[in-house]
């Protein structure tokens, strides 16, 4: 087992199959500095709660495959990223810092998935963004290649 | 401190990046306008450059598109139209999408495909390298030779790829001209679009180089080829590295001898290869390791319900390698081999289509202009 300690001060016992799906702890880990609990003043507990979660159920991805286990984390996988962006960022930031690979990759691909048809108006609001071109830039972006801004798939919601 | 600085805004730009890769290019282009540091993120070569190479390392199907060109009989110009590949209900289907640029109504050929530029030949002997996406598009001369014209016919083959060491986009041009016995003599000029000139390369000798289009896969353009060796006719592909700009070859997988001809593809980055046999068969390979003739691997016998009356080739093989999109005459044809079913591809129709030429390619914000 691994102690990870968040920065609201939790400890979080982790089985060391888990965690070493972070490239980060498995390196400390093969270095021999990982004797006792591993601090992690970048990630709050809540996140971290997430990041385990995601650990502990992709600990046998290799053996999903041979027990048709697939469909099940895919699932998961679903599930999982169905958060808010606040929530969303969060882990990804986390599963950055941490250098979990296939959970950044969830995680940037549904932010993508998540913004792709959004209108630009829409894409400021959730993101809380200020728009700092003038009208004139605007304009010529828009121009440069006005079919980008057309067609029955944008979506002018915020959610 | 503000509220808003707790919220996602603080994104890293390098994660902000991470995720706006992922975006198709529509998208991006959309995109630019969301803010100042959006904008200078997204028209970022670098951006540009990390986008393909995502792309390449990950296609997917939905990433794919085809560009078909084809004349129809009785009207002198011919056309390029553009398709977007989809799956629906478990078939492969095509979609037809507009190109934003105007150019193409005089396009005679395709010439190649890469990173997501399309090169074909233009009017009054020029060539264009075309970003179907975007619509932006560069035009080129093309290229004669400077001697050795008139010792007899020659034929021309083409190429085009990428030279990732420079950084640079190349068009290869080949004049074949015929010795003795099956052999030719070929003369190479090659086209560098940064240093916008053509030059002469080193030439070669080779049997006949069927292939009318070099296949471009791991930086290197490929034709197939046959030669004749002890009064045999020898299968192979005749390659040239665009970075050392150094010919090569790559062995055929071994194949039931008389009456073959086959032809090359490339898929998701793999070399394809079918080998046509008479009257009525076709085998699909793949190198599934570039450059270890070891690597070919059969994916399938193709059993066609009528006698031949065209190639086949390869245009896209599905990753569980059950679905395969190949161009049989001026047809597209999805080919299942579960059922070992044909089916020509939903809006395409080419009853009155002749010299139907297809490349796919797929979206990128490659420029054209390096």
């Amino acid at each position: 087992m691994v102690k990870l300690k968040s920065n609201d001060d939790k400890e979080f016992e982790v089985e060391e199959a888990a965690v070493i799906q972070s490239e980060m702890i498995k390196n400390m880990i093969e270095d021999g500095c990982a004797t006792s609990v591993i601090p992690l003043p970048n990630i709050d507990s809540k996140t971290l709660i997430k990041v385990i979660e995601y650990l502990n159920k992709h600990i046998n991805m290799g053996k999903a495959a041979e027990t048709g286990e697939e469909d099940d984390l895919k699932e998961f996988d679903e599930q999982f990223v169905n958060m808010g962006w606040e929530e969303l960022f969060d882990v990804i930031m986390a599963a950055n810092y941490l250098n979990i690979h296939e959970l950044m990759e969830l995680c940037c691909q549904s932010a993508a998935d998540r913004l792709k048809n959004k209108s630009v108006r829409a894409v400021r609001e959730m993101l809380k963004i200020t728009n700092d071109l003038t009208e004139e830039e605007e304009q010529e972006i828009i121009n440069d290649a006005p079919w980008a801004f057309e067609g029955p798939e944008i979506d002018d919601t915020v959610n | 401190m503000e509220e808003n600085s707790e919220l996602p805004t603080i994104l890293p730009q390098e994660i902000l990046f991470d995720i706006l890769l992922r975006l198709p290019i529509k998208s991006i282009l959309k995109f630019r306008c969301v803010s100042k540091s959006w904008l200078s993120l997204l028209s970022n070569p670098l951006f540009k450059k990390t986008h393909v190479e995502f792309y390449l390392k990950k296609p997917k199907l939905t990433d794919y598109k085809l560009a078909v060109l084809a004349s129809v009989p009785g009207l002198r110009e011919r056309f390029c139209h553009f398709y977007n590949m989809g799956f629906q209900d478990s078939c492969l289907t095509l979609s037809r999408h507009s190109c934003p640029a105007e150019y193409l109504a005089l396009s005679a050929r395709i010439l190649g495909s890469c990173n997501g530029l399309i090169c074909l030949t233009g009017d009054s002997f020029t060539l264009v390298m075309l970003n179907a996406c975007t619509g932006m598009f560069n035009v080129f001369p093309d290229t004669m030779l400077r001697s050795k014209c008139g010792v007899g016919g020659c034929y021309v083959r083409y190429g085009f790829g990428y030279d990732a060491s420079v950084d640079d986009y190349k068009v290869v041009k080949i004049f074949s001209f015929s010795q003795s016995e099956g052999r030719y003599e070929n003369m190479v000029n090659v086209y560098s679009v940064k240093a916008k000139s053509w030059k002469v390369i080193e030439g070669f000798s080779s049997g006949t180089l069927n292939g009318k289009l070099g296949v471009f896969a791991n930086g290197v353009l490929h034709w197939e080829a046959c030669d004749i060796r002890c009064s045999r006719v020898v299968w192979e592909i005749v390659t040239l590295d665009l970075a050392v700009e150094r010919y090569g070859k790559i062995a055929l997988p071994s194949y039931e001898d008389g009456g073959v001809y086959w032809t090359l593809g490339v898929s998701m980055g793999y070399l394809v290869g079918c080998c046509n046999y008479e009257p009525n068969k076709a085998d699909v390979w793949v190198m599934k390791q570039y450059g270890v003739e070891k690597s070919w691997t059969k994916l399938v016998t193709i059993s066609l319900p009528v006698n031949r009356r065209a190639y086949i080739s390869p245009l896209y093989v599905e990753e569980n390698c059950d679905e395969f999109l190949l161009q049989f005459g001026e047809e597209i044809t999805r080919y299942n081999s579960r059922d070992g079913s044909f089916n020509r591809v939903d809006g395409y129709m080419p009853s009155d289509l002749r010299q139907v030429q297809v490349a796919t390619y797929f979206e990128s914000l490659a420029s054209p202009h390096v």
